[in-house]
């Protein structure tokens, strides 16, 4: 910790969130996250500028193995499409149903955590029931559910997926706005005249931040996941491309061409490793004990 | 209540659970009956044991928690009955400094924009005189302005106390509630801000409500002093009818428990308390000290003792004063 | 008597961010046995370095053990095995910490932990060291002993907890008990029990004491002799009424000055404390002087060009002060 010992020296001011990027920098598993993440982003939206090939296009003969032919230099899947056009035009929409429902699940899961945690009583009671009520239902059948009623775009398999993994945010962000509602910095900002909404914002939430940035890392992964899950059992969205929809697409024909699932697959592994990767790293970073010396 | 009363507290009760929809009701009488006044400029010291209620009083003077009954008035407003933006303006007047250094600062904010954030808040001067407030402030806790862009981890504890004093100071309160603001530091920090406290009372009239457990800070620091056992005030005097004519046994137990700081010459002969606090939750019938009390009477165990004046306002609860 | 344990010149270095820190430096003790021997000082100053180093528990990394020796009996411990050292904690030396929640198991009862930790350092059946378990808590004032073996640390006082701990501590006879800031969890009331409780085990068992603390008023109550320690050094050592009715040393003396100390009969006269300006110097930025010159009144150009060695101003008093007949004549 640096103290500031004597009255002699002017130390530079270091934000915590400063002194967390520095710790991050530090950190491998971190560092190699991000490298991981780039690379899959540069491929997926820079790819297309050197690779202009259509992924629903037929090019070639169905199932044929990666090298065997220079129009398609990772092969091609059941209908002669080719694999490589495939995994670059699936990123966006992997990613993005990634992101956006990660943020859809952070958003829910911080707003009800907060509201339960900082009011208690009737209010946590109230909505913790919810809560558990979202959290006890089987998550893939009801996001599949939702999906069915409505018409599978990527829109409503985002939402899907957001509000089927929010509880788990919601759960820690209670957990943290209990702690800290409780340290005497809290009472100190209610003695100085700040209202609720204040507390809950601008005192308690950057506080209890650490580590929900941490858990949505990992629900974004999760995220991805699932959106492969539901693409598999053919409820994601057909008319755009994903890694998902390549392997929901290829699951019967993974004994003639194990390239067909396996490349997509390999795709998702990558990009779920670099975000749980990042999230180690934030962990790191924002654990104290950690960082101290 | 005289003329000179800043703080009044009548009959304060604060009363913790209840209410548990699937699980036993159980009540924490963490104050349980408590009156005192605090003359404006003087210190009031309460002291007791752990768990005794002390903090839960302080919180409750500034309305952060519950009051289950009772009434507080500082100056001329009954602060116990205001809501909302009432509360908030009345809050100017009275304000706290913690016991926690580490806890009672928000980690992620300057410590500067804390000590200016009552300010803003509380619509305290000119937007543009501010920062010049929180500079004036800082020297008037003896930290250099310079520090004002640093974050709380970067202070030593004593250094924190300052900053919270300073924060505390912001709103020009007049009574300043100070919740064992010296327990988390060393003898030689605290020697620092409790001359710092008093200077501080001297130059701007201040009012101090000081809760603490080391009864040598409490002697040196308070004008009256409270002893506070298991919610309750038990004795209550002048500081120098206190300590040197203690009348409650518990208040003598308690002063001959206190280590000195002299070597042993082996005549002082010492008749520590037994035993632990018992439970807020199931308070015992009759003297709440009975079960620990060397001198205790049969009556003791089945008749609650009254708070009593014994001369020259010298307060205590105890069946053998009777 | 003889000294069971003696430090000689022992230095623990710690690295750290900000480069390395001396946390202990060239420290010199020695516990006779049957004394209590108390150190005192303000946090950070090494106290609990000094019996970790004892008990051969220094974290390393990042900390180092880079000089001296620590001999029990003519044996150094720095030099020891780890085997050895097993034997030594708990066996020859054992320990007590300030918090007592967190140095219990929680999940076991408090017979178990005292009866395991004697079947580990003893050859005896389980049904003996359960039966220990029980003697010892009766030895430490825990009324209805039996029943209490069987309690899990949480159901206990605070109080109690420390009383399981000094149990255990001493379940097997160790020669040393070191008592890490033993009381400063505890109400005052419940300390005067526990310094009791030690004061009576000591002349009971003859176990020499190293009372760790920070609290002059808990030096005068127990211990023979006092060391006081500064930034990593000791900078007084004496008879505790020496130290307490005599310091020499200018911190020492700010150290005692500065406490409120609680009068009988006090007056309506209230001066401000005495006080010692200014804070503790950051370990990693000593410069060569004496660690106490930046804050000394005392101070001389000398003070800052070399540091001041710990000399016997009488056959029991030991100072680290080149002024220490100016400040005694003061
Ligand atoms: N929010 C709460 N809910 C339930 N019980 C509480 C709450 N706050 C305090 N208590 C209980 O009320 C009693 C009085 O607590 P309080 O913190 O006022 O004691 P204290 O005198 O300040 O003690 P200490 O010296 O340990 O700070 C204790 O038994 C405590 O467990
Ligand atoms: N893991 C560590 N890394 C670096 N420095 C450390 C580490 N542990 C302790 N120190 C430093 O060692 C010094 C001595 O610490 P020690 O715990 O012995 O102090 P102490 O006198 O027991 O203080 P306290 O009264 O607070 O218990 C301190 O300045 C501390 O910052
Ligand atoms: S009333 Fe009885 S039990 Fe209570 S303090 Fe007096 S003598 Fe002791
Ligand atoms: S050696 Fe010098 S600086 Fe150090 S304590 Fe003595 S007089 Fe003060
Ligand atoms: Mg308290
Ligand atoms: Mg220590």
């Amino acid at each position: 910790m640096a103290v500031i010992e004597s009255s002699q020296d002017i130390v530079q001011s270091q934000s915590p969130w400063r002194e967390a990027a520095r710790a991050f920098r530090q950190s491998w598993a971190g560092m190699l996250g991000i490298f991981i993440l780039i690379l899959v982003i540069l491929f997926t939206f820079v790819g297309p500028f050197f690779y202009p090939v259509d992924p629903f296009e037929i090019i070639w003969a169905p199932l044929t193995p990666p090298g065997a032919t220079e129009r398609a230099p990772l092969g091609t899947d059941y209908l002669g499409r080719d694999i490589l056009a495939g995994l670059i035009h699936g990123g966006p929409a992997t990613l993005y149903v990634g992101l956006v429902a990660g943020i859809i699940t952070i958003t829910i899961g911080i707003l009800v955590g907060a509201f339960a945690g900082f009011y208690r009583g009737m209010v946590d009671e109230f909505l913790m029931r919810i809560t558990e009520f979202f959290q006890v239902l089987p998550a893939l059948l009801f996001a599949m559910v939702l999906v069915t009623l409505f018409t599978p775009t990527i829109y409503v398999v985002s939402l899907a997926i957001g509000i089927v993994s929010w509880p788990t945010t919601a759960r820690l962000t209670r957990a943290e706005f209990l702690r800290i509602r409780n340290l005497e910095y809290v009472n100190a900002a209610r003695s100085i005249g700040a209202k609720n909404r204040r507390i809950i914002w601008r005192v308690i939430l950057p506080n209890a931040l650490a580590p929900l940035i941490v858990a949505a890392t990992l629900t974004v992964g999760i995220a991805i996941l699932f959106e492969a899950g539901l693409s598999f059992l053919g409820l994601g969205d057909p008319n755009m491309f994903s890694w998902g929809l390549m392997i929901g697409a290829g699951r019967e024909y993974i004994l003639d061409g194990w390239w067909v699932v396996t490349l997509p697959g390999f795709m998702i592994f990558l990009t779920v490793l670099g975000f749980s990767l990042v999230g180690d790293g934030l962990n790191d970073a924002f654990n104290p004990k950690l960082r101290e010396r | 209540m005289s003329e000179n009363t800043l703080l009044e507290v009548q009959d304060l009760k604060v009363h913790f659970g209840g209410k548990k929809l699937f699980r036993k009701a159980q009540i924490v009488h963490a104050v349980d009956g408590v009156s005192f006044s605090v003359p404006k400029g003087q210190t009031l010291g309460i002291v007791g044991e752990s768990g005794s209620g002390k903090t839960t009083t302080a919180l409750a003077v500034l309305r952060l928690v519950p009051i289950t009954a009772g009434t507080i008035r500082i100056g001329d407003v009954e602060i116990s009955s205001l809501e909302k933006e009432d509360l908030r303006e009345a809050r100017r007047k009275v304000q706290m400094v913690f016991q926690d250094p580490y806890s009672s600062l928000d980690p992620r904010r300057r410590v500067g924009d804390i000590v200016r954030e009552p300010l803003d808040l509380m619509n305290i001067g000119e937007e543009e005189d501010r920062d010049q407030m929180v500079h004036d402030l800082f020297v008037q806790v003896g930290l250099r302005p310079e520090l004002a862009s640093l974050f709380p981890h970067q202070f030593s504890g004593g250094q924190r106390q300052r900053i919270g004093l300073a924060r505390a100071l912001a709103t020009k309160p007049e009574l300043i509630v100070c919740d064992e603001p010296v327990s988390a530091l060393d003898v030689a920090v605290q020697a620092q801000i409790l001359n710092l406290m008093r200077k501080l009372q001297e130059d701007l009239g201040l009012t101090y409500l000081f809760i603490s457990h080391d009864l040598g800070v409490v002697q040196h620091l308070c004008d009256h002093v409270a002893v506070m056992y298991l919610g309750q005030i038990v004795e209550q005097a002048d500081r120098i009818s206190l300590f040197s004519n203690p009348q409650h046994p518990y208040t003598k137990a308690l002063l001959a428990a206190v280590p000195k700081a002299r070597p042993r010459d082996g005549t002082e002969k010492r008749v520590p308390l037994t035993g632990d606090p018992p439970s807020p939750i199931n308070l015992p019938t009759g003297c709440r000290f009975a079960g620990r009390c060397p001198v205790a009477i049969e009556k003791c165990h089945s008749i609650a003792p009254a708070l009593k004046d014994r001369g020259n306002g010298h307060l205590a609860s105890c069946h053998l004063l009777d | 008597m003889a000294a069971i344990l003696s430090i000689k010149d022992l230095v623990v270095d710690f690295k750290t961010r900000a480069g390395n820190a001396r946390v202990l430096n060239e420290i010199s003790l020695e516990l006779e046995s049957g004394e209590i021997l108390g150190i005192v000082g303000e946090s950070g100053c090494g106290k609990s370095m000094t019996a970790l180093s004892i008990m051969g528990l220094v974290p390393s990394p990042p900390g180092k053990i880079t000089n001296g020796s620590i001999s029990l009996d003519g044996e150094d411990l720095v030099q020891a095995s780890t085997a050895r050292m097993r034997q030594v904690r708990g066996g020859i030396i054992s320990m007590i910490f300030q918090e007592p929640m967190t140095s219990l198991n929680p999940v076991f009862r408090v017979g178990d932990q005292i009866a395991e930790c004697v079947l580990l350092h003893e050859d005896i059946s389980k049904a003996d060291a359960w039966a220990r378990a029980v003697e010892m808590l009766t030895k430490v004032g825990i009324p209805e002993p039996e029943i209490r073996a069987r309690a899990y640390p949480h159901e206990l006082s605070g109080g109690m907890r420390q009383r399981v701990m000094i149990a255990m501590a001493l379940s097997c006879r160790p020669r040393i008990l070191i008592a890490d800031e033993p009381t400063t969890a505890l109400d005052v009331t419940v300390q005067a029990q526990i310094f009791d409780l030690l004061n009576d085990l000591q002349r009971e068992t003859g176990t020499a004491i190293i009372m760790i603390t920070h609290d002059m008023g808990a030096i005068a109550e127990l211990a023979d002799r006092v060391a006081v320690m500064y930034a990593g050094h000791i900078i007084e050592s004496g008879k505790t009424e020496d130290i307490l009715t005599n310091p020499q040393h200018p911190y020492t003396r700010g150290l005692i000055a500065c406490v409120p100390h609680l009068e009988e009969n006090p007056t309506e006269d209230r001066p401000y404390l005495s006080e010692i300006k200014g804070v503790v110097p950051s370990l990693t930025e000593l410069g060569k002087g004496c660690a106490f010159a930046p804050r000394c009144p005392y101070k001389t150009p000398i003070c800052e060009e070399e540091r001041p060695h710990i000399e016997a101003v009488d056959k029991t008093h030991s100072v680290a002060c080149y002024n220490v007949k100016y400040v005694v004549a003061v």
